[in-house]
């Protein structure tokens, strides 16, 4: 099930709003986990059980944790849970990866496993994850009910496609909220905003790129306008993803880490990841990098750090070696402006800086989106008319004119342009009156308009679920 | 005013959400689309097989889709903003242009060209014992909308010069006698009214004296085509019209699939799916048409596809018998068992979008 749906939009989600509207106060998490295990259940019937053994097992490791904290058990325990964690990640999306590459390079031929990624499990293994070791470094005590628990691990508005949210963010919630009028207001427009992100303009930007895809006649400009949809498309996809699981989540009364801020109007790769999957990036700093020594150990060992952090924040997005290129793409690219580049981009005009992060930043999601390592040569070979590729076709000009006002509204759409409007417009008494009558009417209309969108189309996928 | 916000927002979300359940469950199902053309998926069986491989979900979230409440009103809404907001030139495929709705086709697949080249090609082999074979094609309304208004379109230059090439049978050129106000504008087809000059080419190419022959005209209002429900924007409908004269009246129409005759035209079709099924009961594998009055015992075997089902009638004053043969729907292998080719005329009018999907012919 998808919050994009029309299964979770007016069937799920308002019946789980009554239901947990209408129980009582110590109720309230026994519905929000059966609901979460529905949701699941829909998506993953089978899968549904490991999603249950990976809360049995933290939890219980956890608890262990917690009554021997200091003895070296502790610690026993807390690699059983990474192996047991890791475990289940590798197995289920990297053993065909890795079988493939042994034949690939041994030239043998062992059979692929072929089992089936359950949706969201870099997710939720990172987050249990990330529970057990806070438990063990003493960040957090260990949840004491099971039912607590496993809501937090199971919550269904976080589940599939993050943000990774810890335990630590929502602890304090999960024994204890209450969900104001204010709550459930904020928590509606932002999940208004985050369907009319994903509905509106990451489904229109794929279909662009699926065409791009399917053409008959590429051009250099195609390749370009092909690059700019997909960092677009990827961008509205996950971030509306991510607005509509901050707002269930804050109408059921809890607060979840943001996840983006505005990623493409940074003017440098550094500033481009402080706001772009933000929750994913603080976990493998306070979990990996951190722990490796950071940037505090000599040099060389510096460097092999932020290969390892970001090859490995490559392979969590996928098992293929473009997301392994990826990663390291960002990681060198990282490491050249703290070591000199950052110092050399800040020298010069606003616009330029602007143009660099852009250039890089399509470049990496060309590669992020290449089916293989040969596509992606072909990929960056068009954008620079490798292969006696014309500057542009008639295609191309109809695909343009086609998408134009598109592109436009999702550039306009990326940055925060609209929301300082908003606040502006809100600092005057007529001002705040006109917003006042606008936000209800927008959001229906959002509401409305993304319906009619999901009523007539079949494209709707989510690029985060295959992670 | 704060407070007005808050709770207008929350109250219309609510409502929205709350209120479209409600009609969900309350409104009837409905089996078919008639703007889509096409059944509606009915709510899906629960069985432990289709829960376990997650088909059942699917499934119905495909029924909630198909019988949403104001289901026609949220895709009219959706094309007036891909239109009119986004500014897009198509919506999946279809476009509009000087008045019409058309589909996008603009890539030439040349081996699926060939597959139909091929099976024409066989169908001309395998009965050598028919008098003359003749080949025409029939642009589809791209050939005189798509480039014209900026659109993408295929070379018909070259599937023209293909298919021609390629097929030994006596060419026809019909291109010359068609425009784009011959073709209905929210519908793929061509109006009868409008081919008369067509079928008469048509028959003086393959032979026969001119004839004149006198029809009445007759008018079936409020025909809305295959693209005007796909596209879902609002459009005057078109008026569908038939032709006919004694000819027609008194032809004995019989189908390889039915039991009891058909007629040349059906305005109980109109009703249909499909309402240019009006013609010759839409679509069906195999066709005789017998002419009582003819004054020849003549035969005509006309290979079509839809458009030849409103042509077929104006052909019938001068053969005695026309088989129409669809081989979308009938293996070209079989016909020897169910029709003789001996001294007939045998004509392949086929439309360029066939053409250019030829793996459809059987």
């Amino acid at each position: 099930m998808i919050f994009s749906g029309i299964t979770f939009l007016y069937l799920f989600f308002p019946i789980v709003l009554l239901l947990y509207a209408v129980v009582p106060k110590t109720w309230k998490n026994h519905v929000l986990l059966a609901a979460s295990l529905l949701f699941y259940f829909c998506g993953e019937p089978v899968y549904v059980t490991l999603l249950i053994f990976s809360s049995f097992s933290d939890f219980f490791i956890s608890t262990y944790i917690e009554r021997h904290r200091g003895e070296r058990k502790a610690k026993y325990a807390l690699i059983l849970s990474i192996i047991i964690n890791l475990g289940l990640l590798g197995f289920f999306k990297y053993t065909d990866f890795l079988i493939g590459t042994v034949n690939d390079i041994l030239g043998t031929s062992i059979p692929l496993v072929k089992v089936p990624l359950p949706v969201g499990i870099s997710f939720f293994t990172f987050q249990t994850m990330s529970y057990t070791i806070d438990v063990y470094r003493g960040d957090a005590h260990a949840e004491p009910n099971f039912a607590t628990f496993a809501t937090f691990v199971c919550l269904f508005p976080q589940l599939v496609a993050g943000p990774i949210v810890r335990y630590t963010d929502i602890s304090r919630e999960l024994h204890e909220r209450t969900t104001t009028s204010d709550d459930v207001f904020l928590g509606i427009r932002r999940f208004a905003f985050g369907l009319g992100k994903k509905v509106l303009l990451a489904n229109a930007l794929g279909e662009l790129v699926s065409t791009f895809r399917a053409a008959n006649e590429n051009s250099v400009v195609f390749y370009w306008l092909y690059a700019v949809a997909y960092c677009l498309q990827v961008y509205f996809d996950f971030s509306g993803y991510s607005d509509m699981a901050i707002g269930i989540g804050r109408i059921f009364g809890f607060h979840f880490p943001e996840n983006f801020n505005y990623p493409f109007i940074s003017k440098s790769i550094t500033e481009f990841w402080r706001r772009w999957h933000m929750t994913l990036g603080a976990w493998f700093r306070d979990y990996l990098y951190i722990p490796m020594g950071g940037n505090r150990v000599k040099k060389s060992r510096w460097f092999l750090n932020i290969f390892v952090v970001w090859a490995t924040t490559g392979l969590w997005h996928g098992a293929a070696f473009n997301f392994i290129l990826w990663g390291v793409y960002f990681g060198i690219l990282l490491t050249l402006e703290k070591l000199f580049l950052l110092k050399w981009v800040e020298k010069l005009p606003a616009f330029l800086r602007h143009i660099y992060l852009l250039f890089i930043v399509m470049i990496s999601f060309v590669i992020f989106n290449a089916a293989s390592m040969p596509e992606i040569l072909t990929d960056i070979g068009g954008l620079f008319g490798l292969g006696k590729l014309p500057l542009i076709s008639s295609e191309t000009l109809y695909y343009l004119r086609s998408n134009a006002v598109l592109i436009i509204l999702g550039c306009i759409g990326a940055t925060p342009l609209m929301r300082n409007l908003a606040r502006k417009l809100e600092e005057n008494a007529v001002g705040a009156k006109v917003s006042a009558v606008l936000t209800p009417v927008v959001t229906a209309i959002l509401l409305i308009v993304c319906t009619a969108y999901l009523v007539d189309g079949s494209f709707n996928p989510f690029l985060y679920f295959r992670f | 005013m704060e407070k007005f916000k808050k709770y207008a927002t929350i109250g219309l979300f609510l409502l929205l959400i709350f209120g479209l359940l409600i009609l969900h469950i309350a409104l009837p199902d409905q089996g078919l689309s008639y703007s889509e053309r096409r059944k509606l998926e009915a709510f899906p069986k629960a069985t432990l097989l289709s829960i376990k491989d997650g088909s059942f979900f699917d499934d119905l979230e495909s029924y909630l889709l198909d019988h949403f409440p104001l289901r026609e009103t949220f895709r009219g809404i959706k094309a007036d903003l891909h239109f009119d907001l986004f500014r897009q030139l198509d919506k999946s495929g279809l476009y509009q242009a000087d008045g019409h709705l058309m589909e996008l086709d603009p890539v030439l697949d040349e081996k699926q060209l060939a597959l139909a080249i091929n099976k024409i090609n066989a169908v001309i082999s395998a009965h050598p014992e028919a008098a003359s074979y003749y080949f025409s094609i029939i642009p589809d309304k791209n050939y005189f909308l798509a480039s014209k208004n900026g659109y993408p379109a295929m070379d018909y230059e070259k599937l023209i010069s293909s298919a021609k090439n390629g097929v030994p049978a006596a060419y026809i050129d019909i291109l010359p006698l068609l425009s784009l106000s011959d073709y209905y504008n929210t519908d793929s087809h061509w109006k009868q009214e409008n081919i008369l000059p067509v079928a008469e080419k048509l028959l003086a190419e393959m032979g026969n004296l001119p004839h004149e022959r006198s029809y009445t005209t007759h008018e079936l209002k409020g025909y809305f085509g295959v693209y005007a429900g796909q596209a879902a924007v609002s459009v005057p409908a078109d008026t569908l019209r038939y032709l006919t004269d004694e000819v027609t009246e008194n032809a004995l129409v019989t189908s390889l699939e039915q039991d009891s005759p058909l007629s040349v035209y059906s305005e109980a079709d109109f009703k249909n799916v499909d309402p240019y099924d009006v013609y010759l009961s839409g679509a069906e594998a195999l066709l005789t048409i017998e002419n009582p009055l003819a004054e020849n015992k003549k035969h005509l075997i006309l290979f079509r596809d839809s458009f030849g089902s409103s042509i077929a009638p104006l052909l019938m004053g001068e053969y005695s018998r026309i088989t129409v043969v669809d081989l979308r729907y009938i293996r070209s292998d079989l016909l020897s068992e169910y029709l003789d080719f001996t001294g007939a005329d045998v004509l392949f009018l086929y439309s360029t979008g066939i053409l250019n999907n030829g793996a459809i012919l059987k």
